[in-house]
């Protein structure tokens, strides 16, 4: 799948203080691409620097096939920032509009395209308000509008769900999901990890300005797999052939936790403790979960 | 670039800035107009009199007009790029096809619409709150108000180019600041300038010009009004030598000085606004 976004070595230097340093990621077109990382880890610089607000210090990036600053992608592409403000004195359509026409599109498509977004959004009714006068979750939403008004390719979504209670955050996941099925890429800048895990394809993790993994979610909670066995009658050739099949072992009392590499090898175990004559009391299958990972190689990364 | 020049215009007409600024204009013309009123009756026919009350009352209302027109483009634009930095609302517009050289060359143009529509008003209806009183006193010929608009619309343009630099790349707070000791430390000069030339002080005269060269926005606004009584019949330029007017007109170096001097700040909030990170 081609890239639609693709980093190389991509540094940004706040004079001696680093924002950003080596960053190489892929992001696959149509993807949801999750960007993750502790407060001041650097992914709102990284953003920033995508979307040409920032200079890189050194490295590159193309996105969508053009050098980063080339003027041709600001017409493919569209941004929430996380801290943002739109002009309070406009109604929301006339925000919208105003979007539209920076975008340089048609005048005549406007008009439908914002009926479009209001709906997808979830801001029919409000239109003609003043934006000035939205709640804080419906200028999230304005400003989701205004980045997808232009049917952009690529979308950068800084924090899109920082000013939402539950249910915004799940139709902010649901404008995510829709924005993928329309062969829109999301570059998702959070830090909430449960969201992430929901909708992303692809994460990458970012710490103290440096990428410390990336790789597919599925691939990412594949790393760690651990089975709980409660056993009883364990024989010296069980305890050969678990710990063939195991990464690592623990024991404690009667229980066995073992680490293994794919969930495949979960019928194996459980057949084999049978076929030695062990009795079986429980086997309790848990996927490491992205919260679990994040915290782990933070926690790595500190050491 | 006039997405950006018409946004701006729009919000500053929305501004309370400018609507208080409005209003104020109104009432000071109001004030002005029957101090005019009350004067050019008075029942002193001395024609020495008459002709320096006339070019006093003209002149300082012009001084006091430039000097509002001057204060209203510093709060119109000290925070042009700098409030929307500030506020984050810069983020979603460069994120767009819009160039960063659009942006503020799109302020710039929208602003100074706003500007020189207002001063322009304001200029000619001082002006002509002053033929009408006047009972022909104060006669002035098209060509002058014409020529000398251009030199008084220049403050405001003066201005705002130079405030538009400081907004690319100060707070607004900053930049406000600045641009009021600026002006400030112009105007006194160009009083110290025109104290020096009747005192015969050269010292006094070089501090003038150096403060010119800071802001010359005093310079273009003694131009000004050298140009609009240029050619008056009878005495009325005799007495034309008041701290608020100077007969002590600014050469022709100064007004191109004038002219680089915008297009040198302009140039330079494009160059500097280019380079920033947001």
């Amino acid at each position: 799948m081609a890239a639609a976004l693709e980093t190389m070595n991509l540094t940004k230097y706040y004079d001696k203080q680093v924002g950003c340093r080596d960053v190489s990621i892929t992001a696959a077109s149509g993807h949801v691409f999750g960007l993750l990382g502790p407060n001041g880890a650097g992914k709102s610089t990284l953003v920033k620097t995508l979307v040409g607000l920032i200079r890189p210090t050194s490295g590159r990036a193309m996105i969508l096939g053009q050098p980063l600053g080339s003027s041709a992608v600001y017409e493919k592409i569209g941004f929430l920032p996380e801290l943002f403000r739109y002009q309070e004195w406009l109604t929301g359509r006339e925000l919208l509009g105003l979007h539209g026409r920076l975008c340089r599109m048609e005048e005549a498509s406007i008009g439908r395209r914002i009926q479009e977004v209001l709906e997808i959004v979830g801001l029919v009714g409000a239109e003609n308000r003043k934006v000035g006068t939205y709640s804080k979750g419906m200028q999230q939403r304005i400003g989701i509008a205004c980045a997808i008004m232009n049917h952009p390719q690529l979308v950068f979504l800084d924090e899109p769900t920082s000013a939402l209670d539950p249910l915004g955050r799940r139709e902010v996941r649901n404008i995510i999901q829709r924005l993928k099925n329309e062969g829109t890429t999301v570059f998702l800048n959070s830090h909430l990890l449960s969201e992430v895990e929901t909708v992303c394809d692809e994460v990458a993790i970012i710490n103290r300005g440096r990428m410390i993994a990336q790789g597919s979610l599925k691939e990412f909670l594949n790393k760690k797999l651990e089975v709980r066995l409660e056993l009883t009658g364990e024989t010296p050739a069980l305890a050969e052939e678990l710990a063939r099949l195991s990464k690592r072992i623990e024991r404690q009392d009667n229980e066995i936790l073992l680490e293994i590499d794919t969930n495949e090898r979960i019928p194996l175990i459980a057949r084999r403790v049978v076929e030695t004559g062990a009795k079986l009391y429980k086997l309790q299958y848990r996927q490491i979960s992205l919260e679990d990972l994040f915290v782990q190689l933070l926690e790595k990364e500190g050491d | 670039m006039w997405i950006i020049a018409k946004l701006t215009c729009r919000e500053m007409l929305l501004r309370r800035v400018f609507h208080i600024a409005f209003l104020l204009t109104l009432a000071y013309l109001a004030l002005y107009g029957t101090a005019l009123h009350y004067a050019y009756r008075s029942p002193v026919h001395d024609v020495f009199v008459r002709n320096i009350m006339a070019t006093q009352l003209t002149s300082m209302g012009l001084y006091l007009s430039s000097f509002i027109v001057a204060f209203l483009a510093v709060l119109g634009s000290v925070g042009a790029i700098a409030a929307e930095v500030e506020s984050g609302v810069i983020m979603t517009l460069l994120v767009k096809p819009v160039r960063r050289r659009d942006y503020v060359l799109g302020k710039f143009s929208g602003l100074a619409m706003m500007l020189l529509a207002y001063s322009a008003l304001f200029f000619l209806a001082v002006i002509m709150l002053n033929v009408f009183f006047s009972s022909g006193l104060v006669q002035i010929n098209v060509l002058n108000i014409a020529k000398a608009g251009l030199f008084y619309l220049s403050v405001p343009l003066i201005i705002l180019s130079i405030s538009l630099w400081g907004s690319s790349f100060l707070p607004t707070l900053n930049n406000g600041v600045v641009a009021v000791i600026l002006y400030s430390a112009a105007t006194i000069g160009g009083i110290i300038e025109q104290v020096g030339h009747l005192a015969k002080q050269a010292a006094l005269v070089n501090i003038g010009v150096v403060t010119s060269l800071l802001l010359p926005v005093d310079a273009m606004y003694r131009k000004a009004l050298n140009t609009l009584f240029a050619g008056a019949p009878g005495d009325f330029t005799l007495f034309f030598d008041s701290f608020f007017t100077g007969k002590y007109e600014p050469s022709i170096w100064m007004t191109l000085y004038a002219v680089l001097y915008m297009g040198f700040f302009l140039w330079r909030a494009v160059a500097v606004f280019g380079k920033r990170d947001l």
